[in-house]
């Protein structure tokens, strides 16, 4: 089956641009089939006409995805509280309530403020460790390579912590 | 202790709890809020999940396994009932005290 892997842009910053991307490509024949951290996965099928929506969970059972199938809504993919649905244009969207939308980032925002928490600090401790010296110079290399290492985890959490809460704020302004 | 767990009822919540007062599946509430109301409220499937989740945890309505599998059937509690009585008596004081103003407004032609 012919299959087709397409870039995310970042869900924190490019949600709706995803989601536009998306359906341009459903329109072409391509349908979401799966995420990855950095990929979008489609396989090849009729062209169609759909809109995309997500919807961030992390506590859920099937119910969660029979009431949405029931509401026309199909489950393409899923990536941890990252939740993707598609539906026919016009069908009832996933929340006609922003300020109760809004609420759906929190545990987004909790999961990756821990992990800008913890990576910032293990990032502080090799910085002193490296900069203090004493370390003999394969161990610094080494060091290095774990700081660098820090450094992407935590802007790839930092980053999305704050997108989160900016939409947050935005949704939760507009929803009073 | 329960029923505080739901500080304010929503829109949302109210109308889901008036379409529980006979038992229902997740998307026959849906149906039934946006046939009630004529179409002027819809709750969207996340909204729904989501109060569902909420007001069982508050003990406000019920869930049991329905026919087909993957599906549940909810229906309103007896402190539901307690809460929606509630709020009915709150909005029927909310609604007669536009009234009364609005009519000495109006000069006294209302009705």
């Amino acid at each position: 089956m012919k299959k087709k892997y397409v870039l995310v842009s970042g869900l924190a910053f490019g949600e709706k641009a995803d989601m536009r991307k998306l359906k341009k490509l459903a329109q072409q024949g391509w349908i979401l089939d799966g995420i990855t951290s950095f990929f979008y996965r489609f396989r090849k099928g009729q062209p169609q006409t759909l809109d995309y929506s997500v919807d961030y969970r992390s506590d859920y059972d099937d119910e969660y995805f029979t009431i949405f199938q029931e509401a026309g809504w199909t489950h393409r993919a899923t990536l941890g509280e990252i939740h993707i649905f598609s539906a026919p244009e016009g069908t009832t969207p996933l929340y006609l309530d922003t300020a109760e939308q809004s609420e759906q980032y929190l545990p987004m925002i909790r999961e990756t403020a821990k992990g800008s928490a913890i990576s910032f600090l293990v990032l502080v401790i090799l910085a002193i460790a490296l900069r203090v010296g004493g370390v003999p110079g394969w161990l610094s290399h080494v060091l290095f390579v774990f700081l660098v290492f820090a450094w992407v985890v935590f802007v790839f959490n930092f980053m999305p912590c704050i997108g989160f809460m900016v939409r947050r704020l935005r949704m939760a302004r507009a929803g009073q | 202790m329960t029923v505080s767990a739901i500080e304010t009822i929503t829109d949302n919540v109210y109308y889901i709890l008036v379409s529980l007062l006979t038992d229902k599946h997740g998307y026959l509430i849906m149906q039934t809020i946006e046939g009630l109301t004529d179409g002027e409220f819809v709750i969207g499937p996340a909204s729904l999940y989501t109060n569902l989740k909420k007001l069982l945890k508050a003990g406000l309505i019920a869930e049991r396994p329905g026919e087909k599998s993957n599906q549940k059937v909810y229906s309103i509690t007896s402190s539901g009932i307690e809460a929606l009585r509630r709020e009915v008596k709150r909005k029927e004081k909310m609604v007669k005290l536009a009234r009364q103003g609005l009519a000495s407004f109006d000069g006294g032609d209302d009705k």
